[in-house]
């Protein structure tokens, strides 16, 4: 049988979308927690130029990067297929993968470290980016249309981080008057089967985030 | 036969991925060049989101960037595959475009800050450079191996874009004794016939690069 390991992090939005995906089409893996303040030699030896989680390993070969794990994984294992079969389609899942990572959370990150006379821009630029992919949702229930795809799974830290981060810090970015479609999605989201059995223990996380903004001194 | 058109723009490396792609596969396209100082109503029609260049619009339907644009042709042509069929293979392949994608920001400060800051940026990029030639290419002939794939295609900045930006702002990061294996790679790219068609030219680039150079340098004195 084939050998399927993931090195992850418990609280790591980017290790859960792996363990989503590989959850939802009954792959057997061996999953190992990381310490990220003290990396193991098997994360420096798999993930030499990031060193970081999560990292799949399959038969031995590691695969770094979120994104690339799950294309790999849906190219892997056929059952319930995480990216449409329709090339444009395809092309357009990989669009809102890549607005989520690349636009959406370097802006709510943007928010929670600015200083306090930049927060209010942050603030809105993070708003407008939502608002789009609020947009893109439209009357679907989940970005993959009647099951969770691709855009779902790499949605999850706005599925179920921020609103950890919005309770541990005091900022509230989403809620049902600015985001009501938006939050429909997020109550179907972590109220789905696979994605449920997929996060962290919400009070374990929210008291972790709250350690670490006391740490930094940081203060919303 | 459904229609293909790229809004482009040149000398945009962005652009010109996705022209040598559509060409590797030999697909016929129309080139529409757009002014991004005035953007035309088709751009911001086509790409809401980002209103930038390069997208690829098929049967009326747009894909915007460019590495998205790269997988969408590897798929609908699959005539000269630019992607191994090994699904570990493609992974790895993945990885290095992602790479050096998330890597730009480092090259664009080296190109756009001054002192100390465009030092740094400077090293940082050296040390990107190495990490590509060391770990992405090591001894093969090209990313994709004995023939160009989208990797090596997603770097091809590096071959036809570098040397000019280096000329403008005056330091030289790809020494060809400190990237022996690289700077090979970028004589090799650009040896390959569609690639060497398909390439700004010199001159002008480095014209223009010159000129952005002049303007970012003026924004840091004020």
């Amino acid at each position: 049988m084939a050998e399927v390991k993931l090195l992850g992090a418990w609280g790591s939005p980017f290790s859960r979308r792996v363990e989503m995906a590989l959850k939802l089409k009954g792959v057997e893996y061996e999953y190992i927690e990381e310490d990220l303040g003290n990396k193991s030699p098997l994360l420096l030896k798999y993930n030499p130029i990031h060193k970081k989680v999560p990292v799949l390993l399959h038969n031995g070969k590691p695969i770094a990067e979120s994104l690339v794990i799950l294309e790999y994984i849906d190219e892997t294992w056929k059952t319930n297929p995480i990216l449409p079969e329709d090339p444009y389609d395809k092309a357009m899942a990989r669009f809102w993968a890549k607005f989520l990572d690349d636009t959406c959370m370097p802006a709510i990150w943007q928010i929670m470290w600015s200083k306090e006379n930049q927060r209010e821009k942050a603030m809105e630029e993070a708003i407008q980016h939502l608002k789009t992919l609020e947009n893109e949702l439209k009357d679907k229930r989940f970005f993959g249309g009647e099951t969770i795809g691709l855009v779902d799974i790499v949605a999850n830290f706005i599925g179920f981080w921020l609103g950890a981060f919005q309770e541990a810090s005091g900022m509230e970015l989403v809620n049902k008057e600015r985001f009501p479609v938006l939050c429909r999605w997020i109550d179907e989201y972590v109220n789905c089967s696979v994605v449920k059995q997929n996060l962290p223990p919400r009070d374990k996380l929210i008291a972790f985030l709250q350690s670490r903004f006391s740490a930094s001194s940081w203060k919303y | 036969m459904e229609e293909v058109k790229l809004l482009g723009a040149r000398p945009s490396p962005f652009s010109y991925r996705v022209i040598w792609a559509l060409k590797l596969k030999g697909v016929c396209y129309e080139f529409v060049e757009e002014n991004l100082s005035n953007k035309s109503a088709w751009l911001l029609q086509y790409n809401p989101v980002h209103k930038k260049i390069p997208v690829l619009i098929h049967g009326g339907k747009p894909i915007a960037e460019s590495t998205i644009i790269l997988e969408y042709i590897e798929e609908t042509w699959p005539q000269n595959p630019l992607l191994p069929e090994d699904p570990y293979e493609r992974a790895m392949a993945r990885f290095w475009i992602k790479f050096g994608e998330d890597k730009n920001p480092t090259f664009f400060a080296f190109f756009q800050t001054v002192g100390e800051e465009q030092e740094k940026a400077a090293k940082e990029s050296k040390e990107l450079l190495g990490i590509i030639e060391e770990l992405g290419l090591g001894d093969k002939k090209f990313f994709g191996g004995d023939k160009v794939g989208l990797t090596d295609v997603a770097f091809g900045w590096i071959a036809g874009w570098l040397q000019p930006m280096e000329e403008a702002v005056g330091v030289k990061l790809l020494e060809p004794g400190s990237f022996p294996r690289l700077h090979l790679w970028t004589q090799n790219f650009k040896e390959v016939a569609v690639i060497k068609e398909n390439l700004p030219d010199y001159d002008e680039m480095l014209a223009y690069f010159k000129s952005l150079r002049q303007m970012f340098m003026a924004l840091a004195k004020s």
